[in-house]
């Protein structure tokens, strides 16, 4: 049975109660007495009938008063309760509120360093991504150098040829001049035999032949000097032609060394590349978890702005539940009583709460 | 006049007065040897020679000079020299021999003609006794000149005339 129905029921009762009497006041002198008693003694009766019925009433009243008091007080001990909960779940949230909000703090201080790390990182990534970018551009004209190189070496080794076989052909020139001048030995021999038999006429003849003779024979010394000469020439060119054949082949394999490098580079490059939009998009994810913990941290203020604000309106509620309390005339220490906790060993309200919340708003106001 | 100083008289007139003059010299197995002038009749680079069967190994066959076919001799092969191939410095020396009343001409294969020397009588010297059992006919003298010694050579003595007459023949 509810409150409310319990009300109306005694006040049913009362009124019953105090018709009851008037009407068995009113009906006895009416019917009973107006017979037997005098006008005067029917009135009397029917005051104390109503009196009756007047008293009968009050004391159904304190009855449903006394009744809707002891409802009342279980009522208020389970608000009082209610509000010491939320008290204290108040300070909880509020101090859970700032050790999230300490947290968040610290999370976005490491992020901002993170973000001070990441864009060191990212610079230096752009530095060597330049690097790598201009060492492929200086790679592709070191291999056009070498192109040109090479092509230059492979005209130097025609002409070392070339010049070999002008040094061939020199050398049958001057065998060929050195076969004249034996020619002309055998020639001035034969001149000079031919003196002899002359005799004494050929004397004369036999000079000229002598000196023809000689002349034969420093032309042939002349052509073995040029032949030895071309010789050595022609050996030198050898030398210079295989030398070049030789740098010829180390070019080559320097070329195919410089392909390599060359690749190897613009792998490099690429990879660079792919590193700088890497860090553009931890950077990106940096910067929105940045903005998520910024957003944690406002959370776990207004969270503990909402715990003292509610922390206040449990003390106030406590204070109006007082005075409730004092209106009906029951002591806290009965509603602890009846609340089921003894009122000298629980505390009525956290009697540390106002100062942990006032602890809870200078560190938010100093975190701000 | 006796045997002896017939034979005396010779070997001087030989050792002096015949001796003495102009010497075609050529080289032949890095020594040289001489030639009497008037035994040469001319000097030519080697060129074809024809072999001719059945003839002794130092007969290198035959030479067409200017339409007249000539015998050669390999020079090295007569002496027992290690034969060598020819080169462009080789000659062919055509001599005059003479003998039995008669003059033939034969080219003889030299490794290069040098030069052709005055050699005085002073410069000859006799050839040295080897011993009685080697034949130094074919040899006139030891010539000293320019601190090397040219042998001078008999070139009738080297190439006897019947043997050549065969050639002739065969030829």
């Amino acid at each position: 049975m509810n409150l409310r129905q319990s009300m109306l029921l005694n006040n049913l009762f009362s009124s019953a109660l105090i018709l009851g009497g008037g009407t068995i006041g009113y009906a006895g002198s009416a019917n009973l007495l107006k017979n037997y008693l005098s006008p005067g003694a029917q009135a009397a009766l029917l005051i104390g009938g109503t009196l009756a019925g007047v008293m009968l009433c009050l004391l159904g009243g304190w009855f449903t008063i006394r009744s809707v008091s002891n409802r009342f007080s279980g009522i208020l001990a389970g608000l009082y309760e209610s509000t010491h909960q939320i008290s204290s779940a108040s300070v909880q949230v509020a101090a859970s509120s700032q050790a999230l909000a300490e947290g968040t703090s610290t999370a976005a201080s490491a992020i901002e360093e993170t973000s001070a790390s990441l864009e060191e990182l990212s610079s230096m990534t752009h530095k060597t991504s330049d690097h790598s970018t201009s060492m492929t551009r200086s790679g592709d004209v070191t291999f056009g150098l070498m192109k040109s190189c090479h092509k230059s070496l492979r005209e130097t080794d025609s002409c070392m040829k070339r010049i070999g076989d002008a040094g061939d052909q020199a050398a049958k020139v001057i065998k060929t001049s050195d076969e004249i001048a034996f020619q002309i030995n055998l020639l001035a021999l034969n001149a000079a035999v031919e003196a002899a038999r002359a005799g004494e006429a050929g004397a004369g003849f036999a000079v000229v032949a002598e000196e023809v003779r000689n002349l034969a024979t420093r032309s042939a010394e002349a052509a073995r000097d040029t032949e030895r000469i071309i010789g050595a020439m022609s050996g030198h060119i050898q030398e210079g032609a295989s030398l070049v054949s030789k740098t010829l082949e180390q070019f080559y394999s320097m070329g195919d060394e410089g392909k390599k490098t060359n690749a190897l580079i613009k792998e490099i490059n690429a990879a660079s590349g792919e590193q700088a939009q890497g860090i553009v998009q931890i950077n990106q994810a940096i910067a929105e978890l940045d903005k998520v913990t910024q957003q944690a941290a406002s959370g776990a203020e207004e969270s503990a702005s909402a715990a003292e604000e509610l922390a206040a309106q449990a003390q106030q509620m406590s204070m109006h539940l007082g005075e409730v309390t004092s209106l009906f005339g029951t002591s806290l220490d009965t509603i602890d009583n009846r609340a089921g906790r003894p009122a000298d060993q629980g505390e009525r309200f956290p009697a540390n709460a106002p100062e942990q919340l006032e602890h809870i708003q200078t560190a938010n106001t100093l975190r701000r | 006049m006796s045997q002896n100083e017939h034979e005396a008289m010779e070997l001087m007139g030989k050792s002096t007065v015949e001796r003495e003059g102009k010497y075609l010299t050529f080289t032949l197995h890095d020594e040289e040897y001489g030639i009497g002038i008037l035994k040469v009749k001319e000097i030519i680079g080697m060129m074809p020679i024809t072999t001719v069967p059945k003839t002794p190994e130092y007969v290198k066959g035959v030479i067409n000079l200017r339409g007249k076919v000539i015998p050669v001799a390999d020079l090295r092969l007569k002496f027992g020299m290690d034969p060598m191939d020819y080169t462009e410095r080789t000659c062919i020396i055509v001599v005059e021999i003479s003998g039995a009343g008669k003059k033939i001409h034969m080219g003889i294969v030299v490794d290069s003609v040098s030069e052709v020397l005055n050699i005085k009588a002073g410069d000859i010297e006799d050839t040295p006794n080897f011993g009685s059992r080697f034949d130094t006919d074919y040899i006139l003298g030891m010539a000293k000149a320019g601190g090397g010694i040219k042998i001078l050579l008999d070139i009738d003595e080297i190439l006897n005339i019947d043997e050549i007459a065969v050639l002739e023949r065969a030829a």
